[in-house]
């Protein structure tokens, strides 16, 4: 904060204090992460075998989950946001579930549904031959499964927003509903859907109780960032933080390289 | 300033205060995950002096950085020697530590073991999937020791984090088979165990340290353990005497 | 696409009911090819409710609405074309141009919607936005245009489709006047176009003006239609009187004495019952002097300038009490008065002037 800032007089002394107290909050954890971090030994975990593995499939993976995520959860947000389905509120809420399930439960749900003796998986095992656990496949299904309700929250407020004449007025000039929606209602809406598509992609990232749970830990096919952070920190803290580092510093380049543009309409705001 | 604001402050700032100082009166357990059960009936008994301590549970690695983070701890029981090594080369090395029980290892299996597995050669069969604890835990450490001492190669499809993490694999049926400490797969409700001949070389032991600097309290719950009552509700759940 | 008129007059018939919260639609009317109907009346009257369902943005409860023998909704079928299968165009009240899109995007947005080629689409957007003064708004996006430009865009956009019904939704309500002016000029000659054309707006004058007939809705039912001279000549409800300036006044009649509580005037023939009545007093009827006038000694009263009003060649004088109506006289007229505001003045209305009905 610097001198040369207008009093301001509007924005009240209470909420300053506590807000700035926020920002402690948020940034000291991280600051000490920083100072802890023996950076000697930085090059020797980065270029680790296992670290670079790790770090490879976690982006693969949470970029995958990033996809699916859209393509699946913006047609959802559009239903719960524009059509008249009954019980629109008891869908959303059990849709959004998953993000308030401690992510452990939701990992021991995949495998309830889709594990081996799972309800549907025993089916494609027996059919199809097709055991999900323990996949790469299985790891985007749980990032997905925890992280895609971002996505559909912020899409459908977006969706919600962008509802106006301007989507009959294309009607009258011709437009089937289809043309509509890919024309006028997406574009109004891709602000939202970037912002939705940032929070699902970070929170896949750092995805872990359920991708152990469901996927496991395999070196090369299911062992993402944090699961090796995780037990990293069983044998040796130093790499542990290493690693956590490669995290932030992949986070916070994504952050800023989207410049706060986008990820402006997470708040709700243009 | 209105007060109102200086009133939730200062509640903020009490409650981050308050939280700090745990060992006045109450002695404190930090104990590996595998002795849950034990210590926690132990506890629930009310059999003294176990009668009002707090335990905390986790892996015996993680525990150990707390307590080099000062945690506020009287008796720490490891299931890793590394991690007391570790402590004492930290400067807690006023006592000298305790073997309290020994553990041993077993394939966990799923109720009724359909496969027919009946030796840990058996765990390198194409058709059996296999779950191990992870190298650098504790149990994934003493698994590959098994199976390389035994001369086996198994080829896992997942590596858990913890014996917890691989009886929950077996017991929902995700893998057919798992290495985990006998009194785990002794405290499942839906795994069956096989006992292998090869674990007896493998020797796991719980070492109990002294952190209150041999005054009194840490020194009887670690004689309680010891005793007979201790010995039989170790025994009890599945673990060796040292 | 060509036109056809086989002899008998192609029309945009609606005969439709249509619940919309509170309000129940009933409406019955036809507008024919080169046509322009406007639809007046207070808010809440179901106007714009009227403009969806013609346009299938909602569908009719009961009845039908139907285009030259070609049915769009039918309650009774089941019939009903999406609003994207009629031909028609729809300038809504806020322009609902798409923000993304630039202005030539915009107008060649129906084009591309019904699978015509971009640079074919293009080229169209730039004719039509020549036709309507438009021409360099092309690259502009909707957020930097002015609501008169906006609007521009809006009548080019909807006119590049070619329809043949278009439905205008208050067209004028956010204009400032030198916006307005243009807009008059647009939709006179669009007169020449052959579309029927359906004009929501609560605007006496543009109602007057731009319209060849007009249809009265309140509360969801038309109460009166006719062409701009019948409806002045007489307004059948309170709110048209109102809409159209002409000083509805409520009072008591019996005979031919009308009992306006303040004071009471003579008026003519008449056909209605003694009891609660609405009497009409147009504004140009009433005659100012500076002094009693000589002759008839009946409805002279003296009273008061309130405000005066000159514009469009015309003077607007509203008067006070003991009777505060609106009254017109031209300009040479009110400049021979010599009046001063809050001056007095002396008013007259011919008994023959004055209409009245039942309440």
């Amino acid at each position: 904060m610097s001198r040369q800032q207008r009093h301001d007089a509007r924005v009240p002394i209470a909420l300053a204090v506590l807000g700035w107290l926020a920002v402690a909050f948020f940034v000291l954890p991280i600051m000490a992460l920083v100072l802890r971090v023996p950076w000697s030994s930085l090059s020797d975990v980065i270029t680790d075998d296992a670290t670079t593995e790790a770090l490879t499939l976690s982006v693969f993976t949470s970029v995958i989950t990033t996809v699916l995520a859209i393509v699946l959860g913006v047609p959802l947000a559009w239903l719960l946001a524009r059509s008249n389905i009954p019980g629109r509120q008891f869908i959303r809420a059990l849709c959004t579930l998953s993000m308030v399930l401690p992510p452990v439960v939701a990992g021991v749900a995949l495998l309830a549904s889709l594990g081996r003796r799972g309800v549907v998986g025993e089916i494609l095992d027996d059919w199809f031959g097709v055991r999900l656990p323990f996949t790469m496949p299985a790891v985007v299904i749980a990032q997905l499964f925890v992280a895609m309700p971002f996505l559909v929250l912020t899409v459908e407020s977006g969706f919600a927003r962008s509802a106006g004449t301007v989507e009959e007025a294309a009607r009258t000039l011709g437009a089937s509903p289809w043309y509509v929606f890919t024309r006028v209602t997406l574009p109004a809406t891709q602000p939202a859907i970037v912002a939705g598509a940032v929070l699902t992609w970070a929170r896949a990232l750092g995805e872990f109780g359920a991708t152990i749970t469901f996927a496991g830990n395999f070196p090369g096919t299911t062992r993402t960032l944090p699961i090796a952070t995780y037990l990293a920190l069983e044998s040796d803290i130093d790499d542990a933080l290493l690693i956590s580092m490669v995290m932030v510093v992949i986070s916070v380049v994504i952050l800023v390289a989207l410049r706060g543009r986008w990820v402006g309409a997470i708040g709700g705001m243009r | 300033m209105r007060p109102f604001s200086w009133v939730l402050l200062a509640g903020v700032v009490l409650a981050g205060c308050s939280a700090g100082s745990q060992s006045d009166g109450q002695p404190v357990i930090f104990a590996a995950s595998s002795l849950v059960d034990v210590l926690s009936e132990l506890s629930a008994e009310e059999a003294m002096p176990f009668s009002d301590v707090t335990l905390s549970f986790a892996s015996s690695a993680s525990l150990a950085a707390q307590i080099i983070d000062d945690a506020p701890v009287d008796v720490f029981i490891s299931a890793d020697r590394a991690q007391i090594e570790r402590l004492r080369r930290a400067g807690f090395s006023d006592t000298q530590p305790k073997v309290v029980a020994r553990n041993s290892l077993v394939i966990a299996v799923e109720a009724g073991n359909p496969l027919g597995l009946a030796e840990l050669r058996d765990l390198s069969r194409g058709d059996v999937l296999v779950a191990i604890a992870a190298p650098g835990v504790p149990l994934g450490e003493y698994s590959q020791g098994m199976l390389s001492a035994a001369n086996i190669e198994v080829r896992p499809v997942t590596f858990e984090a913890d014996a917890r993490g691989v009886l929950a694999k077996v017991a929902l049926g995700e893998v057919d088979a798992g290495i985990v400490y006998a009194t785990d797969a002794a405290s499942a409700s839906n795994v069956d165990r096989v006992v292998i001949p090869e674990a007896e070389a493998v020797n796991v032991e719980y070492v109990a340290l002294d952190l209150t600097g041999g005054s009194g309290a840490g020194q009887d719950l670690i004689e309680f353990l010891t005793s007979d009552t201790g010995r039989f509700a170790l025994t009890n759940r599945g673990f060796l005497l040292p | 696409m060509g036109w056809r008129n086989w002899g008998y007059e192609v029309s945009l018939s609606i005969d439709v009911k249509r619940r919309i919260g509170a309000t129940q639609l009933n409406v019955q009317f036809t507008v024919a090819i080169g046509e322009t109907v406007a639809i007046v009346g207070p808010n809440g009257a179901g106007k714009t409710s009227l403009l969806r369902v013609v346009a299938g943005l909602i569908s009719a409860d009961e009845g039908r609405i139907s285009w030259d023998g070609m049915v769009w909704d039918d309650a009774s079928s089941g019939e009903f074309s999406p609003p994207e299968q009629r031909p028609l165009a729809y300038v809504f009240q806020d322009y609902a141009l798409i923000e993304h899109l630039t202005v030539g995007d915009n107008v060649a947005f129906g084009l591309r919607a019904r699978g015509v080629r971009r640079r074919r689409a293009r080229e169209r957007a730039q004719e039509v936005l020549d036709v309507v003064g438009g021409s360099d708004l092309v690259e502009r996006m909707p957020s930097s245009l002015s609501g008169g430009e906006a609007q521009t865009v809006a009548i080019a956009r909807a006119l590049a489709t070619e329809p043949t019904v278009m439905l205008f939704d208050e067209p004028f309500a956010a204009l400032d006047a030198s916006a307005r002016a243009h807009a008059r000029r647009l939709f006179s000659s669009m007169r020449s176009l052959s579309m029927a054309r359906l004009i929501v707006t609560h605007d006496a004058v543009e109602a007057l003006t731009l319209a060849d007939r007009i249809v009265v809705v309140e509360s969801g039912s038309v109460v009166q239609i006719g062409t701009p001279s019948e409806v002045l000549a007489t307004p059948r409800s309170h709110f048209v009187a109102e809409i159209l300036g002409l000083n509805p006044l409520s009072g008591q009649l019996r005979g031919d004495e009308l009992s306006l509580g303040a004071m009471s005037l003579t008026v003519g023939a008449h056909g209605v019952d003694d009891g609660e009545v609405i009497a009409i007093v147009r504004p140009r009827s009433v005659s100012l002097h500076r002094e009693r006038p000589e002759g008839s000694p009946r409805n002279v009263w003296r009273t008061t300038v309130e405000a005066v009003d000159r514009s469009d060649g015309r003077v607007r004088v509203q008067l006070g009490a003991p009777l505060p109506i609106a009254v017109e006289v031209t300009p040479a007229g009110f400049d021979a008065l010599a009046t001063e505001l809050d001056g007095d003045v002396w008013a007259s209305v011919k008994a023959s002037e004055i209409v009245v009905q039942p309440a």
